[in-house]
């Protein structure tokens, strides 16, 4: 008896929806097809036909329940029909990877996604929303410290201590103002948003927007560089010259980060 | 030589009825309305690794205060495809940080990968001694991974691998003997299969290595119409004859650690603790029996 066409048999059957609408119909003939002899055939198939059948359903059952519920509102507007569908595709290939169950929405999304934002039968904001949505929890639940303020003033030519969890994102829809539970007509508007994602010292996930030149000035702070070097460059980004004006912006928006917790102060 | 099961237990092993730490109950264990009442709590250690925020932190807080044993869901000792490194990686450091009540780590006889996809199930094995023998030398290489003794769990299953060659409690002695491994026997499970196969569950449970356990499960469950299955959804209170079967076994291996499991249809935490209570009056009585005489019969009465 081969343990390894057997095993291989249950997981395709238990992964792939069409291969189990085949057995289905012709139990033997599918297995047979998956290079089990008859003796191994005779002994899968002794108890019931359907107990293999309730593997599918346990894998996907499992599976789907955990997507639609991270997703939130973008589950009801793309319909069980087609979300249902393409989680059933997603796990016939290339199904998730992650040993971590709390992963498995955001590698879905990540194969989703750009089909979704492809499909001109889809509302073209409902991609976003479900990252949105799936970007929520990542957030709450970022395994980065949240750090605690360094008490060291900035220095120009320093680097800046972040909150670990922060992140910029960028949105072609303003997603992340609908509510928790969309109504039937709600649409989010059609306005780029940049948005700043983090977890607070609550350990509740933020979202505020943010203007473009201050996003481009975190995204430098984030990536290490000094105020100076991400002042320039944010600046250099806008096609704009530093100027008091801008000092004076930068300023208020250091110090309203500051206030938020997704900057931390100085390096010590 | 001792038992696996006397080498495993130390002084600071918890012995008696706990509770399964789910999502839904960390709020009032972290309370405190769980205080004085649990043995232990069991946790997965999937749920809290690559993770942080609020539920890590309660369940920190938690684990300073309550006796914690780890029992994992994917390892997949069964699978055809080798370990995953960062897994392991991320698995021996938990353990060093929460692993320090119990000397062993569990995890199930199962697999649940396919062609690198992890399904995230518990997908049964052939019962046949080549599957044995490959799936105890995983355990053997799982072990050295850890650098920390292994317990594995018996699953439910639904349909047969094949033609079984070997009974379930025949299959798990050789893996066991094999592995030199410990035992997370699950009677919920045995029962569910009987049920699903039509044997005796006595006289399996009598077949399985009972000097090899280190930790007992109990659960209940509930009746799939669908696919006409008991499924081992332990989303039931612990039927009387799992209680009888925890017994048995007790009788036999003194005081162990015995996990009521619930994870579908949770009820509030108080009652979660009445079934507790009860489990542990179970307990009780089954060590106050082997106290008082010899056991011996091979058969569960």
């Amino acid at each position: 008896m081969s343990a390894e066409r057997i095993q291989s048999a249950l997981a395709r059957i238990a992964r792939d929806s069409a291969l189990r609408d085949r057995f289905e119909q012709a139990p033997d003939a599918t297995l047979a097809e998956l290079g089990l002899d008859a003796r191994e055939r005779a002994g899968m198939l002794s108890a019931s036909p359907q107990r293999l059948l309730a593997y599918h359903q346990m894998v996907h059952g499992r599976l789907f329940k955990a997507i639609r519920t991270f997703i939130g509102g973008a589950a009801d507007r793309l319909g069980h029909d087609r979300l249902r569908a393409d989680v059933d595709a997603w796990i016939a290939d290339p199904g998730p990877k992650t040993p971590y169950f709390l992963e498995i929405p955001a590698e879905f999304l990540a194969w989703a996604q750009p089909r979704w934002e492809a499909d001109s039968s889809l509302a073209p904001w409902v991609a976003e929303l479900a990252a949105h949505q799936v970007l929520i929890r990542t957030v709450r639940n970022d395994p980065r410290e949240i750090g605690e303020p360094t008490g060291k003033g900035l220095e120009l030519d320093g680097p800046v201590v972040c909150n670990g969890t922060v992140r910029v994102v960028r949105y072609r829809w303003a997603v992340h103002r609908l509510p928790k539970r969309l109504g039937p007509e709600q649409e989010p508007a059609h306005e780029p948003a940049i948005v700043i994602a983090y977890r607070g010292p609550d350990q509740q996930p933020s979202f505020i927007d943010i203007k473009p030149r201050s996003a481009h000035m975190l995204e430098r702070l984030l990536a290490g560089a000094s105020l100076r070097e991400a002042l320039f460059s944010a600046c250099e980004a806008m096609g704009e010259t530093l100027d008091d004006a801008i000092l004076s912006v930068t300023a208020v928006t250091l110090a309203d980060l500051f206030e938020r917790h997704v900057l931390l102060g100085g390096a010590a | 030589m001792s038992s696996i099961r006397e080498r495993l237990h130390g002084p600071g092993t918890p012995t008696g009825v706990g509770l399964g730490l789910r999502a839904e109950l960390l709020a009032a264990v972290h309370a405190g309305e769980a205080a004085g009442k649990l043995a232990f709590l069991e946790i997965s250690p999937e749920n809290y690794m690559h993770r942080g925020g609020r539920v890590v932190r309660l369940f920190e807080e938690i684990a300073a205060q309550i006796p914690i044993i780890t029992h994992g869901l994917m390892m997949s000792l069964g699978s055809l495809e080798p370990f995953a490194d960062p897994y392991f990686a991320d698995l021996r450091a938990f353990l060093a940080r929460h692993g320090r009540h119990a000397r062993w780590h569990s995890d199930h006889l199962c697999f649940s990968s396919d062609q690198g996809a992890i399904l995230h199930d518990l997908l049964p094995l052939p019962l046949d001694e080549p599957t044995a023998l490959r799936v105890a030398g995983r355990i053997r290489e799982a072990q050295d991974r850890l650098e920390r003794p292994l317990a594995v769990e018996n699953i439910s299953y639904y349909l047969p691998m094949g033609e079984a060659q070997l009974s379930e409690a025949e299959f798990t002695s050789l893996v066991c003997a094999e592995a030199d491994c410990g035992l997370l026997l699950d009677v919920n499970n045995i029962y569910v299969n009987s049920k699903n196969f039509g044997f005796d569950v006595r006289e399996m449970l009598a077949a399985y290595p009972i000097d090899r356990v280190v930790q007992l499960h109990v659960a209940g469950h509930t009746r799939w119409d669908r696919f006409e299955i008991i499924l081992d959804d332990h989303g039931a209170t612990v039927e009387p004859t799992v209680h009888e079967l925890m017994q048995w076994v007790v009788e036999r291996t003194g005081p162990v650690p015995v996990l009521l499991e619930r994870d579908k249809k949770i009820p509030p935490l108080g009652e979660l603790l009445d079934e507790v209570a009860r489990l542990q009056a179970s307990y009780d009585q089954a060590l106050a029996r082997r106290s008082h005489q010899p056991i011996g019969a091979a058969h569960v009465g």
